[in-house]
């Protein structure tokens, strides 16, 4: 199905879009810290070239795929997310969690919301 | 024209693939082995050739638009999506391939070429549409709380707006897409639209650094252009 998705056209952007999740890391046991993403300043060049903005975009989708999936410890969104929390581990670290966190607006609230969290995996 | 921007977007697009070799390598995030891939056309190196050779492709058609460059090209953003599980940058992908795969038809066939360049205003007109039509449906893009939350955690947006202003936007952008197919009954409209058009895209790119997005859409506006006003209703 992956291979056939962009030979179907469809427009429906942002169709899920009620929620936006985010990733956060644990190293150690510390505190839990929002997934560093690589955003170098704006220049117009970005226009023509933006390899770490279409990287960011790409890790988007990816958590969103992940906030979406019916059983998100299974899969292989999961296995990808898992690997991009070790990329961003810092030298020393030796176990690490990782968890993704769901925002959206209730009753014109914003509610943050536990989606799934890893157990604690070794580096 | 639509195949020379489009090929000018492709030849970007696989250099940027290109430099972020490190994240689909054997040992990056998106390895083949991560994603069961083949190793045939998703090795590391078999993948690296088919990029490189898309930056010739496209500079090939840049230069003397043709089939053969186009159909490579289109081929080459499929496997970059199979490679990335369904796409790398979302719509764009697709825009991009769809521009691609008409504009090879014409190139094979040129008594098609009227009928590729429908295709791509149809597609482009429809995707405004569509969106806007999503969006319009969807309770928190009317009041602007969507808005608010993508702004507030996009990784290259600095840009923060509260909900009754980004309702006021949203409101914006929607007119502008489901108006966006007028452009085709008649060609002094088209060229309003793709004016707002080519506006809406760079505040986009401002935003979100879509860049994309930008280049895949704008490769439409000439094939828009030719076909408006051509049909009398």
């Amino acid at each position: 199905m992956n291979a056939l998705r962009i030979l179907i056209p469809s427009w429906r952007f942002f169709d899920d879009l009620g929620a936006v999740p985010r990733l956060e890391i644990r190293e150690d046991g510390g505190e839990w810290r929002a997934f560093a993403y690589r955003a170098p300043a704006f220049s117009w060049s970005q226009l023509f070239f933006n390899p770490t903005g279409n990287l960011n975009h790409a890790i988007g989708n990816l958590l969103n795929r992940l906030m979406l999936e019916d059983e998100p410890g299974h899969t292989p969104t999961y296995a990808l997310v898992e690997a991009l929390a070790r990329e961003s581990l810092g030298r020393d670290t030796s176990r690490f969690q990782f968890r993704l966190m769901v925002t959206r607006f209730v009753n014109g609230e914003m509610r943050e919301d536990e989606r799934l969290t890893s157990p604690e995996l070794p580096r | 024209m639509s195949e020379r921007l489009i090929a000018f977007a492709v030849f970007w697009q696989a250099l940027e693939m290109l430099s972020l070799r490190r994240w689909w390598s054997d040992r990056g995030v998106w390895s083949r082995a991560r994603l069961k891939l083949p190793r045939v056309q998703f090795g590391q190196t078999a993948f690296t050739s088919v990029l490189v050779c898309m930056t010739g492709a496209a500079l090939w058609v840049m230069i003397r638009p043709n089939g053969i460059g186009l159909l490579w090209l289109a081929i080459g953003v499929w496997l970059i999506a199979i490679r990335w599980r369904g796409s790398f940058n979302g719509g764009s992908d697709a825009m991009t391939f769809h521009v691609l795969a008409a504009c090879a038809v014409a190139g094979f066939f040129p008594s098609l070429r009227t009928m590729a360049l429908w295709y791509i205003a149809i597609q482009s007109c429809l995707s405004y549409f569509v969106a806007g039509l999503v969006k319009l449906r969807r309770p928190g893009w009317r009041d602007g709380s969507s808005l608010n939350l993508i702004l507030l955690h996009s990784p290259s947006s600095k840009l923060r707006m509260e909900v009754p202003a980004a309702g006021v936007w949203t409101w914006l952008a929607m007119l502008f897409e489901l108006s966006f197919p007028l452009a085709l009954l008649d060609r002094r409209i088209a060229l309003g639209m793709i004016v707002l058009g080519t506006g809406f895209h760079l505040s986009n790119f401002r935003t979100f650094g879509l860049n994309r997005f930008f280049w895949a859409w704008v490769s439409t506006y000439p094939a828009i252009f030719a076909v408006s006003g051509s049909v009398k209703f």
